[in-house]
C-alpha cells in the first residue's frame, strides 16, 4: 500500500473526515453564537413579549423585498397594558398551553409541525377574525368551545375540545399575538393580515 | 462472569422460541439485537396503524373524534418511527460489537437490563400519549405527559431515562471495544453514538421564545436524521458488506472517512435549510440554500462508486433478501433524500413549500428509504444466522414470494403514497399560498381542491398497500429459513465487493 | 435579497431541480458504466446527459430567479456534478487497486 496515491490513502481520509466535521462545527457554533443573541426576545427580529400592548402590522419592505411585521401604536391585549415580565409570563403560560396540548400535532407553528390543520404563524393578524374589534372575544369563543364554534370551511374538520382554562386560552391569544411579531423572512408569502386600525 | 449469565438468558430466549432456532450458537450480544429488533417491528406495525388512523381522519375527519383525536394518531405515528429505528440501530450496534472487538460483550446482563428498562419506558410513553393525551399549560405535563415538540414529543422524565439507558448502552459497547480491539468502523461508531447522544441534550429545554426553541430543536431533528443517524448507518453497513458480501476492511474503512467528510462536509450547515423561516438572521438563506443544494452531490457521485462495485464483482450475495432490500435503500434514499429534497430545498421556492404536504412527502421517502429499508436488511442478515446460517440465496423453497411480494408492495406503496402527497402537496402550496396568501380561509380552501382530496384518497390507498407488505414481511421474517437444511452460500471473493451499497447511505435531507 | 418564484413557475422550478439530479445521476451511471465496460457509445451519452443537466440547469436558475450571488451555487452544481463523478472514479479505482492483484479493464477510464 505504500504505492498508493497520497489522495486515495485510508490516512488521508480519516484526516479530511475528522478536519471538515471539525471544522462545519466550528462554523456551526459560531453562526449559532450570532443567531441566538439576534433572536433573543426584545431584538429586531424577535420582539420583547410586551410587543403585545401594541398593534402588529405587516407590511412589504421594499428594501428586503419581503412582508415584514411592523409594530405599531399601543393596542393593549384585553384592554390592559401589561409590563415586560407580566407580558412573559402570559406569553409564557400561552407557549406552555401550546406544547401541553400538542397543538403542533394538527397546526404549524412557523411552518413546522403537522398539517391537518392551518398555519399559526399569523394567526392573529388572520383576515377570518373579521375585524379588530371582534378578534379577541372570537378567538376566546373559539379556544373555549371549538366544537361548536369551529369554521371549517367544508372540510368538516373541527379542533377537539381541549379543556384550556380561561387563564390559558389568555395566555395562547398573548403568545400568537407575539408569535405574529416574529421577523420570519416573509414567510408565510403574499399574506394580508385583516384591517386594523382604520387601514 | 457475564457470558455465563448470558448463556442463561440465552437459554431462557432458546425456550421461549417455539421454532427451532439456533440461538445458541448466537453471541449475548446478538441475542440482545434480536430483542430489539422484535421491538423495532412491534413499533414498526405501530406506525403503519397510527399512520392509517391519521390518513382516515383526513378522509373523514369525524372518525375517532374526540377519542383519538388527529394530534395523537400523529405523534404516536412518528414517534413510533424514531424508535423503531433507533432500536434497529441499537440492534444492529449490538449484532456487530462482538466480532468487530474480537472478545464478549462487556456488561451483557447490564445491557440486557438496560434493554427492558427502556422497552418498559416507551411501553409507557405510548399509553399515556393514548390514554392521557393533553395535559394542563403547566411544566408538569411537560415532565409527565407530553413535550408538544414534533418528532421529540416524549416528556422530560423519558427524556432522562433515554439518556441514561444510552449512556449505559454506549458504556457497554465503548467497553467491549476497550477491552478488546479498536478499528476504524468502531472508532468512528462510537464518537458518532457521543454526537448522537449529545445532540439529544439540546432538545431537552423549555423556552418561552419560539424562534429559539425551534432553533435547538433543530438541532436534534436535523444533526440526527441527516448527520449521525447517516454515519450510524454508514458503520453498520461497513460492517456489514465485509461479513456478507466479503469485502475488504482496508476499502470499506476508506470509504467510510470519505463519506464522513463529504456528509459532514455539506450535512452540518445543511442544517441552515430549516433556518429560513423561524425568525433566523435573513444570512440563514443564503447558507442553508447554498449548502443544502450541495447536499445531493456526493450522493449522486456515490452512483459511480456502487456500478464499479457491482460491476466489477457482481452482487454475490449469500442472502437475496438482504441485498434486494439494500439496493431498495439505494434507490430510496436517492429519490427520496437527494431529488425530493432538492427540488424544494432553496428558500425561493421552500416559501412556498415550507409547511404543506410538500414536506409529507419527501420526509415519508426520505425516512423509509434512508432507515427503514436498511434496518428491514439488517434483520434479514441477523435471521439467517440465528437460522444457524442457512441458504437464503436463490432456489428458496417456496420461490421466497413472501419476501419478494413485501418487498414490492412495502416500495410500491411508500412510492405511492409519496407521489399522491406531492400532488396534493403542489395543489396546496398553490392554492393556499402562492394565490390565497396563507390565510386560514385559503388553507381550508386548498384542502377541499379535488386534486388535494384526490390526493390524499390516493394516499390512504397506498397506505393499505403497505400495511399489506408489512404482514406480508412479518410473516416472512417468521418463517423464512425454517426447515431448511442447505448451507449459506460462499460469497468470500477475495477481491469481493467492497463499499457498494454503503455509498447509498450518503444522503441528505430527510426531514 | 430574496426573490421568490413567481407563481406559474413553481412547477418549472421543482421539476427542473428534480431533474437535475436525475440527470446527475444518469450521466454519472453512464460514465461508470462506459469505463467499466470500456463502451465508448455509454460515454457519449454521458456527456448527453449533462448538457441536458446543463438545460436543467439554467432553466432552475431561471425559473428559481437566481442572481446576484445565487449564481456562485449555480456554477458549483454545474462543476459539481461533472467533476464529481470522476473524481469517485479514480478513488475507486486507486483504492481497490492498490491491495488488488488484477487491475479492472478499463480501469482508469479515458480521461
Amino acid at each position: 500500500m505504500s504505492e498508493q496515491a497520497w489522495w486515495s490513502n485510508q490516512d488521508f481520509w480519516r484526516k479530511c473526515a475528522i478536519f471538515v466535521t471539525a471544522f462545519m462545527f466550528v462554523v456551526l457554533i459560531l453562526l449559532t453564537f450570532h443567531s441566538l443573541a439576534a433572536i433573543s426576545s426584545g431584538t429586531d427580529r424577535v420582539p420583547a413579549y410586551s410587543v403585545i400592548n401594541h398593534r402588529i402590522d405587516y407590511r412589504f419592505d421594499e428594501a428586503r423585498n419581503m412582508k415584514v411585521p411592523v409594530i405599531g401604536e399601543e393596542a393593549p391585549l384585553f384592554g390592559k397594558v401589561l409590563s415586560e415580565d407580566e407580558a412573559r409570563e402570559l406569553v409564557d403560560l400561552g407557549k406552555l398551553t401550546v406544547q401541553a396540548k400538542n397543538c403542533m400535532n394538527c397546526h404549524t407553528l412557523l411552518g413546522n409541525g403537522a398539517y391537518y390543520a392551518p398555519d399559526l404563524t399569523k394567526a392573529w393578524l388572520d383576515p377570518g377574525w373579521g375585524n379588530e374589534q371582534a378578534r379577541e372575544l372570537l378567538m376566546t369563543m373559539f379556544l373555549k368551545d371549538p366544537k361548536t364554534n369551529a369554521r371549517t370551511y367544508g372540510t368538516n374538520r373541527r379542533m377537539p375540545d381541549l379543556d384550556i382554562t380561561d387563564e390559558e386560552v389568555r395566555g395562547i391569544i398573548a403568545f400568537l399575538k407575539w408569535m405574529s411579531a416574529v421577523d420570519t423572512n416573509g414567510f408565510p408569502q403574499g399574506f394580508e393580515p385583516l384591517p386594523q386600525g382604520g387601514s | 462472569m457475564p457470558a455465563e449469565a448470558a448463556m442463561d438468558v440465552g437459554a431462557a430466549v432458546a425456550e421461549d422460541t417455539a421454532v427451532a432456532l439456533n440461538t445458541r450458537s448466537l453471541t449475548a450480544g446478538q441475542r440482545l439485537a434480536l430483542k430489539y429488533f422484535t421491538v423495532a417491528m412491534v413499533l414498526f406495525v405501530a406506525q403503519m396503524l397510527f399512520g392509517l388512523l391519521a390518513g382516515i381522519q383526513f378522509l373523514y375527519p369525524e372518525f375517532l373524534y374526540g377519542v383519538l383525536d388527529f394530534n395523537v394518531n400523529r405523534m404516536v405515528h412518528i414517534n413510533a418511527m424514531i424508535v423503531w429505528m433507533l432500536y434497529g440501530f441499537i440492534g444492529s450496534v449490538y449484532w456487530l460489537v462482538e466480532d468487530e472487538a474480537g472478545v464478549e460483550l462487556v456488561g451483557a446482563k447490564l445491557a440486557n437490563i438496560n434493554f427492558w428498562v427502556l422497552t418498559s419506558a416507551v411501553a409507557v410513553v405510548v399509553v399515556v400519549y393514548l390514554v392521557v393525551q393533553v395535559g394542563p399549560g403547566k411544566q408538569s405535563t411537560i415532565w409527565l405527559i407530553n413535550e408538544g415538540r414534533e418528532y421529540i414529543e416524549a416528556p422530560r422524565w423519558a427524556d432522562i431515562g433515554i439518556v441514561v439507558c444510552m449512556g449505559v448502552f454506549f458504556y457497554t459497547i465503548a467497553g467491549t471495544f476497550m477491552k478488546g480491539r479498536w478499528s476504524g468502523i468502531s472508532g468512528t461508531l462510537v464518537l458518532d453514538l457521543i454526537a448522537l447522544a449529545g445532540l439529544y441534550l439540546a432538545g431537552m429545554f423549555y423556552t418561552t421564545n419560539l424562534s429559539v426553541d425551534q432553533y435547538w430543536w433543530w438541532w436534534v431533528v436535523h444533526l440526527w436524521v441527516e448527520a449521525t443517524w447517516e454515519v450510524l448507518v454508514g458503520c453498520i453497513m461497513a460492517w456489514g458488506l465485509m461479513k456478507t458480501l466479503g469485502a475488504r476492511r482496508e476499502i470499506v474503512t476508506t470509504w467510510l472517512y470519505i463519506e464522513v467528510a463529504l456528509m459532514f462536509g455539506a450535512g452540518i450547515l445543511g442544517l441552515g435549510h430549516h433556518y429560513f423561516w423561524i425568525g433566523t438572521p435573513e444570512y440563514w438563506l443564503g447558507i442553508g440554500g447554498f449548502f443544502s443544494a450541495l447536499e445531493p452531490i456526493p450522493l449522486v457521485a456515490m452512483v459511480v462508486h456502487a456500478v464499479y462495485d457491482a460491476g466489477r464483482h457482481g452482487f454475490q450475495s449469500s442472502n437475496h433478501p438482504a441485498l434486494a432490500w439494500l439496493i431498495a435503500h439505494a434507490f430510496g434514499n436517492f429519490l427520496g433524500a437527494g431529488v425530493w429534497g432538492f427540488i424544494h430545498t432553496l428558500p425561493q421556492i421552500n416559501l412556498y413549500t415550507h409547511g404543506t404536504q410538500w414536506t409529507a412527502s419527501h420526509g415519508h421517502l426520505a425516512f423509509f428509504g434512508a432507515y427503514a429499508t436498511i434496518v428491514i436488511a439488517l434483520i434479514y442478515i441477523a435471521l439467517q444466522r440465528w437460522r444457524g446460517d442457512v441458504w437464503m440465496s436463490a432456489d428458496l423453497p417456496d420461490r421466497g414470494w413472501k419476501w419478494k411480494w413485501s418487498l414490492i408492495l412495502l416500495n410500491v406503496g411508500m412510492m405511492g403514497m409519496t407521489i399522491a402527497l406531492l400532488i396534493a402537496g403542489y395543489e396546496q402550496s398553490f392554492i393556499e399560498r402562492a394565490i390565497g396568501g396563507s390565510t386560514w380561509a385559503a388553507f381550508f380552501e386548498g384542502q377541499t381542491q379535488p386534486w388535494f382530496v384526490q390526493g390524499m384518497q390516493w394516499r390512504m390507498i397506498f397506505g393499505v398497500v403497505m400495511t399489506a407488505g408489512l404482514v406480508l414481511l412479518l410473516w416472512d421474517l417468521l418463517t423464512i429459513g425454517r426447515g431448511e437444511t442447505r448451507p449459506a452460500k460462499e460469497v468470500h471473493d477475495p477481491a469481493g465487493p467492497s463499499g457498494a451499497i454503503e455509498s447509498g447511505a450518503l444522503s441528505r435531507a430527510p426531514v | 435579497m430574496l426573490d421568490p418564484v413567481e407563481l406559474q413557475r413553481i412547477a418549472i422550478a421543482a421539476l427542473s431541480a428534480g431533474a437535475i439530479v436525475l440527470f446527475g445521476a444518469f450521466y454519472a451511471v453512464c460514465l461508470a458504466l462506459g469505463r467499466l465496460k470500456t463502451l465508448a457509445f455509454l460515454l457519449r451519452i454521458s456527456y448527453l446527459a449533462y448538457a441536458a443537466l446543463v438545460v436543467a440547469t439554467v432553466l432552475f436558475a431561471w425559473a428559481m430567479n437566481l442572481a446576484g450571488w445565487w449564481l456562485v451555487l449555480v456554477v458549483v452544481l454545474l462543476v459539481g456534478y461533472f467533476v464529481a463523478p470522476r473524481a469517485i472514479w479514480r478513488l475507486s479505482v486507486a483504492t481497490h487497486e492498490s491491495s488488488e492483484p488484477k487491475p479492472p479493464t478499463g480501469a482508469g477510464g479515458n480521461e
